[in-house]
């Protein structure tokens, strides 16, 4: 194997794929980067065999071939050099890599390619396009309801449902619910449902950022891998085995209150009462007041420390229905709430009761529902 | 000395009473017996709780052929032969009736071999009567059989416990004359499987090892003998992390006899106050000699309990062995500040020990209890007893960083601190959690996706009576199927992957079976005894058997501490600087707590004064 | 299809039947004395299981039965303690991994415990989540030489495979095989005791035979000593205890059996001895039937708590007091 490649691309590949190196050495060759010609460009891809991450940058490529090289010291080594050309070469032999960059020569030893665990071809099972800021939104309002310990491993994964012309994704822990259903631009030939890694996911997000052109999500025919692929890199996810808990029937069909408010006012009010908030178990409680004769209503939250103080704040709200009142962990508020805008509804039916936030407007085909279970205080 | 029959003299200055009442009885005379007679070895065979079998053999000189019936009859005693004598014993064991008696209630066969003899002699007796006699081979020494106990008696069998527990209180007997002869080597079989093995080294230590298992034992500290008077103490007690939550471990010798005194007891509690929580007992094992004619062991028939005559000497050498032994070890007590053990407005923290030149010399300081050590905290922390109520301290610890994902190693006023990042959490928890429920009632977080628990039948059983205490912690649940109950709220504080971890172990505590303390003694206390009637005057939130209204307290005591236990860091895990940080001022908000609500330490502290003497900077 | 392990026949036979009929448990248990192969018999069936030709056994030539053999298959995860001795919360979170995601090459994953017995507290809460709810392509295989260590909770849930020590005719074919002499071969073999790679291991590597002569003159040493002596001995033990665990526990073992060889001299059967050439040095040892005995469970006995984390210079004094 033999080729050139720029040092600032061949560095920006290797920081692409190195959130997929393992940390841990179960399997040394895991600690290691592939490198491997792809005619005219050079392929990195790492995995933890969790996250797989391939990422190909242009090369001017003399003879193909692969090798994998510890990717901590190759990165280190690669961030330390001038932004010049690299020449690279790789004694097949002793599977050594010699890299010339500048007046700098060095020899690093690597593991024949063969042994890395082999990148599956997802090519035979699901195809769909799903443009980047749908999928951006949907795993950021979806992804902070997932469970980040595993006492059921599912949880720690998004639900990810794609049939028809939709896409559904939902997470939850114990507490909470987020789902989001987007409409395709396209229909699928096959449907598919996956639980999605949510560490991969928020991997993916970081990716996402830069992405213009639509995603393809394709699944293999044994359904244990995902793979996203964007401009020169796919990302890879094992799925989560087991079986999602049917989710729709966590959601209440029905409500006494429906409170609809300003986002940025309720993230604040909450945030300002969090502060007394977080030294007392976390509990915010809410009361909603309805409106007389087209007066607006109001929500007042209120939020007590024994040690500091209380506090008490009201913001205006449009309250359909009875009087109502009940109290949630402030950072489960604060989570659903930064990631929505202008106005969103709270749908309440008892203090013991989940209530559902729901943007108030639903734009372009999405559809957001976040259930929330309360907190059961003294009234 | 050979056997002979007491003079009635005698005969009637012992108590008469029940002697034989339950298997451990028929265990404690007949070794208490073999060790009178010598043996180095002995080797005791239980099945059936002692009711099919109690076999004991042992090497020691046996008894001749004619005096074998002897042995059986009653009122026969080789050890006594007036009242001058009862009034200065030496040896234990002095009932000769003993044996009598259970030949009373059983079918007993003794075996027997001495020194220069050909051959051995066996006697069977029942309904204390001779049955058969003859020879038989055998080796040097004595077994003697007891079978079929009270079968002839079962009105006796309707007190017992079960097997198993009656099986227990032979072995606790056992583990303590152990105890009191390490220099006995001691196989003790229950059921075919070997329980109990002491090596007969000599060293009580190692019958300790046996006993409670390494663990337990590197917890304890060995007491350098301790005189006073004509009083000598000496022995193991515990480091303050080391207890239990009842007094099982403490247990008491005068001149080689095992004791129960409930004076004592408190004495130990007094030497142990403000280093170890409340509800929490140490491990004691006390070897103390008193003079012969100080010490009244006839009290009871199965001489069980003692009358001291200088009993306010005995309890001064105990609490000073005792404190000694803390402070030669760095354990110092703190002055406490009305309330809770535990919670100070400016702490004198343990210090850790690092090598003989660093320890505290024992002084009578410490029976003032006013300790300081050197290298204290600065001006801030004279102590002020006033300050609890929530005024937070100046004092500010920085965290450097964790070792072995269990340790915070921060800097402070005065050095280096090492806290527990799980103890320390838990005590926070723990008070908050007991606080909050008190003032105002817990909170509750409810569970959108309800956790299903599987319960063994013991866990369901243990469910009813918690019921109220569970409620009111904020756990709620329905049952679910015939095994399991659906839970729909849990307390706020506990982290949801713990949930159902939390939920059984709150009812494994609860439902466990009861540590006897009481085979200590080989025998209930009925209720309305004289013996609680002493209890109380003593002072009841020491004693075993707890009054009511402590008994619920240590409960939601216990429930509180395993909430907080499974709503905090663990031990093992990684915390961030920021993390440290705040868990630190969580932990200085509550007035730096200096014990786990299980009794272990959240901090030990090397003051700059250790740090320079250590490195030879001073 | 034949198995390339000389581990007991009567155990390969029967995970060959299982995988044939298709009778699969999801967790498997191989439990035998050290040395008798069960990690490499492990090693096997996971090949068996992922093997693309089906024939029942492994083919040795696939892709996945070459990978496996290498160590560079993605569904085969290995797990053995770590220098401390024990397998600990972070191997269990790998565990943890491999069973909840779906197989990433093959159409299984395997997940081998080597050790199971050496599993922490936490670690095995862990396992034992992944025992309770299983998902159908995931096989879980636990090896242990110490069948009363595993926590009776997950032996329920396993399929239990044990492994016999191999015939002593077996053992010495192999090892004659392997290009042993006849004498050699014969010796080895008793030596042995039926552990067929702990066989193997001794051509190579003579150094278990040296350990039984060092224990042979230290228990001779430690028969003559006072008890102040026998202690300091003890405390040294534990200083080598602390620096190399294993090693320690190696020369525990070459004592323990000693006092072996010692009980079958007690007991009148010389010719039994591990070593013929080491019969008049145990016979030095001068111990009654009963001292021997009481001798070789001392020491067992302190191997385990060793194992355990007892208290090491406790558990040696305690140890070498006990001694005849």
């Amino acid at each position: 194997m033999k080729f050139s490649v720029l040092q600032e691309n061949l560095q920006r590949g290797l920081a692409t794929v190195m959130p997929a190196v393992a940390t841990r050495t179960t399997m040394p060759i895991t600690t290691h980067v592939m490198l491997q010609t792809d005619e005219s460009r050079l392929r990195l891809t790492a995995t933890n065999l969790e996250l797989s991450i391939s990422c190909w940058i242009s090369a001017s490529v003399e003879t193909q071939g692969s090798v994998a090289i510890p990717a901590r010291l190759f990165s280190d080594y690669v961030s330390s050099l001038q932004r010049d050309r690299v020449d690279l070469e790789l004694d097949t032999g002793t599977r050594q890599l010699n890299i010339i960059s500048g007046r700098f020569n060095t020899h690093m030893s690597g593991l024949d390619a063969d042994d890395f665990p082999p990148t599956p071809v997802a090519d035979d099972g699901i195809n769909a396009e799903v443009p980047p800021d749908v999928l951006r939104a949907g795993i950021d309002r979806v992804i902070i309801a997932a469970a980040t310990e595993d006492s059921r491993p599912v949880l720690t994964g998004v639900h990810t449902s794609i049939e028809g012309d939709s896409i559904t994704m939902a997470a939850a822990d114990g507490f909470r619910l987020a789902v989001q259903t987007t409409r395709l631009p396209q229909e699928v030939s096959e449907g598919v449902d996956l639980i999605i890694p949510a560490r991969s996911l928020r991997e993916l997000n970081r990716m996402l950022t830069e992405q213009e052109m639509p995603v393809r999500v394709t699944v293999n025919q044994a359904k244990t891998q995902v793979q996203f692929h964007l401009s020169n890199i796919v990302l890879g996810s094992q799925l989560i085995q087991g079986n999602f808990p049917n989710y729709r029937q966590l959601i209440p069909e029905s409500s006494n209150t429906q409170t609809s408010v300003e986002v940025a006012d309720f993230l604040r009010a909450t945030k300002t009462a969090a502060v007394f908030a977080r030294e007392g178990n976390g509990i915010v409680r809410l009361y909603m007041t309805p409106g007389e004769n087209e007066m607006a209503g109001t929500m007042r939250l209120e939020a007590r420390s024994d040690q500091i103080g209380d506090h008490e704040g009201v913001i205006d709200a449009n309250i359909g229905g009875e009087e109502a009142h009940i109290a949630f962990n402030h950072r489960y508020l604060e989570d659903v709430l930064g990631v929505l805008n202008s106005t969103a509804t709270l749908e309440v039916s008892g203090p013991s009761s989940p209530g559902t936030i729901r943007p108030a407007t639903t734009d372009d085909g999405t559809d957001y529902v976040h259930v929330v279970m309360p907190m059961f205080v003294q009234w | 000395m050979p056997i002979q029959l007491l003079d009635r003299d005698v005969a009637s200055k012992i108590a008469a009473g029940e002697v034989i009442e339950r298997p451990a009885s028929v265990v404690k005379e007949l070794v208490e017996n073999a060790i009178d007679a010598g043996a180095g070895q002995i080797e005791v065979e239980i099945a059936r709780g002692g009711l099919d079998l109690i076999r004991v053999t042992d090497d020691a000189s046996g008894i001749p052929e004619n005096e074998l019936e002897l042995a059986v009859m009653r009122h026969a005693t080789s050890k006594l032969r007036s009242v001058r004598d009862l009034e200065s014993i030496g040896t234990l064991g002095f009932r000769g009736e003993a044996l009598a008696s259970i030949a009373a209630v059983a079918r007993m066969t003794i075996v027997s071999r001495v020194a220069d003899s050909e051959g051995g002699h066996y006697v069977i007796a029942a309904d204390n009567e001779i049955v058969e006699r003859g020879t038989q081979g055998a080796p040097f020494g004595t077994t003697v059989y007891v079978r079929d106990l009270f079968k002839n008696v079962p009105a006796r069998l309707s007190f017992l416990r079960s097997p198993a527990a009656e099986a227990t209180r032979c072995v606790n007997v056992l583990t303590q004359y152990a105890l009191a002869h390490p220099d006995v080597a001691l196989r003790v079989i229950v059921d075919g499987r070997l329980a109990f093995h002491s090596p007969g080294s000599g060293d009580a230590s190692h019958v300790l090892l046996e006993m409670w298992g390494p663990d337990t034992v590197s917890g304890m500290l060995p007491i350098q003998p301790t005189t006073m008077g004509g009083t000598t103490v000496t022995g193991y007690t515990s480091e303050p992390g080391t207890t239990r939550p009842r007094r099982t471990g403490q247990i008491l010798f005068i001149n080689g006899r095992l004791v129960e005194a409930r004076i004592l007891y408190y004495a130990i509690a007094d030497a142990y106050r403000d280093i170890v929580q409340r509800g929490r007992y140490p491990l004691v094992v006390l070897f103390l000699s008193v003079p012969s004619d100080e010490v009244d062991v006839n009290v009871h028939p199965t001489k069980a309990e003692v009358r001291l005559r200088r009993e306010g000497e005995v309890i001064a050498t105990i609490q000073r062995a005792i404190r000694r032994t803390l402070a030669a070890n760095g354990i110092v007590a703190a002055p406490a500040t009305a309330g809770q053990v535990g919670a100070f407005a400016a702490p004198p923290i343990p210090s850790a020990p690092l090598d003989a030149e660093v320890q505290l010399e024992a002084p009578p300081l410490f029976d003032e209890r006013h300790s300081r050590e050197s290298g204290d905290l600065g001006p801030d922390s004279a102590t002020k007893h006033g300050d609890s109520e929530g005024k937070r301290s100046e004092f500010t610890l920085r965290p450097v960083g964790q070792v072995g994902l269990t340790y915070i190693v921060a800097e402070g006023p005065d050095g280096m601190y090492l806290i527990d990042q799980h103890a320390a959490h838990e005590r926070v928890v723990f008070d908050q959690l007991l606080a909050e429920r008190r003032e105002k009632g817990a909170t509750s977080q409810g569970l959108l996706t309800p956790a299903t628990v599987q319960l063994t039948a013991r866990q369901l059983d243990a469910i009813a009576p918690l019921s109220d205490l569970l409620s009111s912690y904020g756990f709620e649940w329905e049952p679910f199927g015939d095994d399991a109950i659906l839970l729909r709220a849990m307390p706020a504080s506990l982290k949801e992957s713990e949930v159902s971890q939390a939920f059984l172990e709150v009812l494994d505590e609860h439902s466990g079976s009861e540590i006897d303390e009481v085979a200590l003694k080989g025998q209930a206390v009925p209720a309305g005894s004289s013996d609680s009637v002493a209890q109380e005057s003593i002072g009841g939130s020491d004693s075993i058997i707890a009054s009511g209204a402590d008994a619920v307290d240590m409960r939601e005591r216990r429930i509180a501490a395993t909430i907080a236990c499974h709503s905090t860091v663990r031990a093992g895990q990684t915390l961030s600087l920021a993390e440290m940080e705040s868990l630190l001022t969580l932990f200085r908000d509550a007035n730096f707590p200096r014990l786990c609500p299980h009794g272990r330490p959240t901090m030990v502290h090397l003051s700059s004064a250790q740090l320079e003497r250590q490195f030879a900077r001073r | 299809m034949p198995w390339s392990t000389p581990a007991d026949q009567d155990a390969v036979g029967l995970l060959d039947r299982s995988i044939q009929q298709g009778r699969l448990a999801h967790a498997w248990l191989l439990t035998g004395p050290a040395g008798v192969g069960g990690l490499a018999l492990a090693r096997e069936f996971a090949k068996a299981l992922l093997c693309d030709a089906e024939q029942g056994g492994p083919c040795d030539e696939c892709r996945q039965c070459q990978r496996v053999t290498s160590g560079h298959h993605a569904d085969v995860l290995i797990i053995s303690p770590t220098d401390q001795g024990s397998i600990g919360i972070e191997a269990a979170r790998d565990l943890q991994a491999a069973a909840n995601l779906q197989p990433y090459e093959a159409s299984r994953r395997v997940i081998i415990i080597d050790d199971a017995d050496t599993l922490t507290r936490e670690a095995a809460n862990a396992l034992l989540k992944v025992l309770e709810e299983p998902h159908p392509n995931v096989t879980l295989i636990l090896v242990t030489a110490n069948d009363e260590a595993i926590l009776d909770t997950i032996r329920s849930r396993c399929q239990i495979v044990p492994l016999r020590p191999i015939p002593f005719d077996q053992v010495a074919d192999a090892l004659r095989d392997n290009g042993a002499d006849d004498e050699s071969a014969s010796r080895l073999a008793k030596l042995s005791g039926g552990r067929l790679e702990y066989a193997l291991s001794l051509l190579g590597d003579t150094t278990p035979l040296d350990a039984r002569r060092t224990a042979l003159v230290d228990i001779l040493a430690a028969r003559g000593e006072p008890v102040a002596d026998r202690l300091r001995r003890a405390g040294r033990m534990a200083e080598d205890f602390y620096a190399d665990r294993q090693r320690l526990l190696a020369r525990l073992e070459a004592w323990a059996s000693i006092w072996r060889d010692a009980l079958v001299v007690a007991g009148g059967a010389p010719e039994d001895i591990t070593d013929s050439e080491d019969l008049e040095r145990v016979q030095e040892i001068g111990v009654s039937l009963g001292e021997a005995q009481s001798a070789l469970t001392e020491t067992l006995f302190t191997m385990q708590a060793l194992r355990q984390n007892a208290n090491a210079r406790l558990a040696l004094e305690s140890y070498l007091l006990s001694l005849p």
